[in-house]
């Protein structure tokens, strides 16, 4: 029976730093952006390495929309050291002019792990979103979208110069005016004809 | 000539140029003025007299009593630079320097600088990042001062806009704020495993329903975006053997699950498909304050693995048996 047993060991040792993390962030929000037909853009992701002490490399694989989608780096390994949070991944977007309605676009960032012994647990991020393909041409004034949930920054309104307050300092001194020379009007009046 | 300040008394003469300066306080509200009963009387006197004809001429001027009291008026938020977009740090805060600028017509040192604050708001005011430890940066002129503020947000802070809303009080208490400027706060997607590796006793062939022993594998969501219901996967690899790469434990015979017990639940959860990410039923990460406890609530996911089924003695020598570098086990969310 002891010749039976047969032990196997996993995990001989814990490969360090005992921790796998990361972060990436989009440069829209919600899970769809607007395009045109025959449009071309890059959206650029942000990864970063905040947590434990250790640099990182990472895989990007566009899995899903490569015939609309790609990284536009021209390399698919990130080095991304321990303490940054703005190594940027750009991935481009072209939209053929017979493009369909919408194209789901998925990429995946796997952390790469280390050699050695054990099962080894590593981290992958995915980034799903669609691309919603709108008829006609863009506009100047209306600029590729990358924000399409986000609500519009409401732009500071112009300095308010004629305020309550303004307003009603100048009536007043209209009419502290028109008072003065009825003043004046008034007392030159009665002293042409020594009233007092 | 002196200057007159708030809660001065004046008493004099009555004539044109005060009654001008009276007239101009009462309607701008700049100063309350107050009179003896005898005022009046004199303003009619100066105008005509009690017939009312204006062109009797009486008094050019008179004497009566009264009292001007200055009214404070109110402080303004005259301007708050726009904030370029920001994001979170993963698991940390994210400092935000914020600016504006201040004004008084009662002079720049009625502005109380210890007052002056920044709210951060949720577009549905949900949350409130607040700073009370506003600094002077400078007085900019005998009215206005510049002000900075520092806040920071935290990584679960919910993506989106956020209304920024300085405040200020002048030495009389009269309070001014401005919400007209918004800071967009970009969503990230951060996760953290715990730990990196896992770990078996020895196990015997043929044995059923070995657990990890350095389980669970904490999933922290450190980012500010939430992992829905099925959107947490294991890619799981088969166990190569080291000195007899023939030899493995298939990946299909581990299960992973997000509970635990007297029982092993773990044991009677997912079954894992080699290269193949599986999602792991009922799990999700919410993003959420991970120092508050372990719960899914707080963004935090347990993952416990097990060894369902051991080969049999043929199929498992003793060796060391691993999944690492580019056969590692890959806990992905989305």
């Amino acid at each position: 029976m002891k010749k039976m047993i047969i032990a196997f060991g996993m995990a001989l040792m814990l490969l360090l730093p005992g921790i796998a993390a990361m972060g990436l962030t989009s440069p829209f929000f919600g899970d769809y952006i607007e395009m045109y037909k025959g449009e071309r853009m890059i959206s650029t992701f942000i990864l970063q390495n905040m947590v434990g002490d250790e640099d990182i490399t990472v895989k990007v694989t566009v899995t899903e929309g490569n015939n609309i989608a790609r990284i536009a780096d021209k390399k698919e390994m990130y080095r991304v050291p321990f303490g940054r949070k703005d190594i940027p991944v750009n991935i481009e977007i072209t939209i053929p002019e017979n493009a369909e309605a919408e194209y789901p676009v998925k990429f995946i960032i796997n952390q790469i792990a280390d050699e050695g012994k054990g099962l080894s647990l590593a981290l992958a991020l995915e980034k799903r979103f669609t691309v919603r393909v709108l008829d006609g041409v863009r506009q100047e004034t209306n600029p590729i979208q990358t924000e399409p949930v986000a609500q519009p920054v409401v732009e500071a309104p112009a300095r308010q110069y004629l305020n309550d307050q303004n307003v009603r300092v100048i009536g007043t001194l209209l009419i502290v005016i028109i008072i003065y020379f009825m003043y004046r009007l008034v007392k030159k009046h009665k002293k042409k004809y020594n009233l007092v | 000539m002196s200057r007159l300040k708030k809660g001065n008394t004046v008493t004099g003469i009555v004539k044109g140029g005060t009654l001008i300066l009276l007239v101009f306080c009462l309607f701008t509200g700049i100063a309350s003025v107050t009179a003896s009963s005898s005022f009046i009387s004199v303003i009619k006197e100066m105008f005509g007299g009690s017939s009312g004809n204006l062109i009797t001429g009486r008094l050019t001027s008179g004497t009566t009593g009264l009292s001007i009291t200055v009214t404070n008026l109110p402080p303004n938020v005259t301007d708050v630079p726009e904030v370029p977009e920001q994001s979170i740090t993963e698991s940390g805060a994210t400092a935000v320097i914020l600016y504006f600028t201040a004004s008084d017509v009662d002079g720049v040192s009625n502005l109380n600088d210890s007052s002056a604050t920044i709210n951060l708001t949720t577009t549905d005011d949900s949350t409130v990042i607040l700073n009370d430890t506003c600094e002077v940066v400078a007085d900019l002129d005998s009215t206005s001062a510049n002000y900075t503020c520092t806040l920071y947000f935290q990584y679960f802070d919910v993506s989106g806009n956020w209304t920024i809303e300085p405040s200020i009080k002048d030495n009389s208490g009269a309070m001014a704020s401005n919400n007209s400027v918004n800071v967009s706060l970009a969503p990230t997607l951060a996760i953290q495993i715990t730990p990196s590796s896992l770990s078996f006793a020895s196990i015997a062939p043929g044995a059923d329903n070995a657990t990890a022993t350095d389980d669970p594998i904490l999933v922290n969501n450190t980012g500010n975006q939430n992992v829905t219901s099925g959107n947490v996967q294991v890619q799981a690899f088969s166990l190569i053997g080291g000195d007899d790469a023939t030899k493995n434990i298939p990946a299909a015979n581990f299960t992973v699950g997000n509970v635990t017990g007297g029982e092993n639940s773990e044991c009677v959860a997912t079954a894992m498909v080699n290269g193949t990410a599986t999602a792991i039923p009922s799990t999700f990460v919410p993003r959420g304050n991970n120092s508050v406890g372990v719960n899914p609530e707080n963004g935090i996911e347990e993952l416990y693995v097990c060894l369902v089924d051991a080969p049999t003695v043929d199929d498992l020598p003793s060796q060391t048996y691993s999944a690492t570098g580019a056969s590692a086990w890959v806990v992905s969310v989305s």
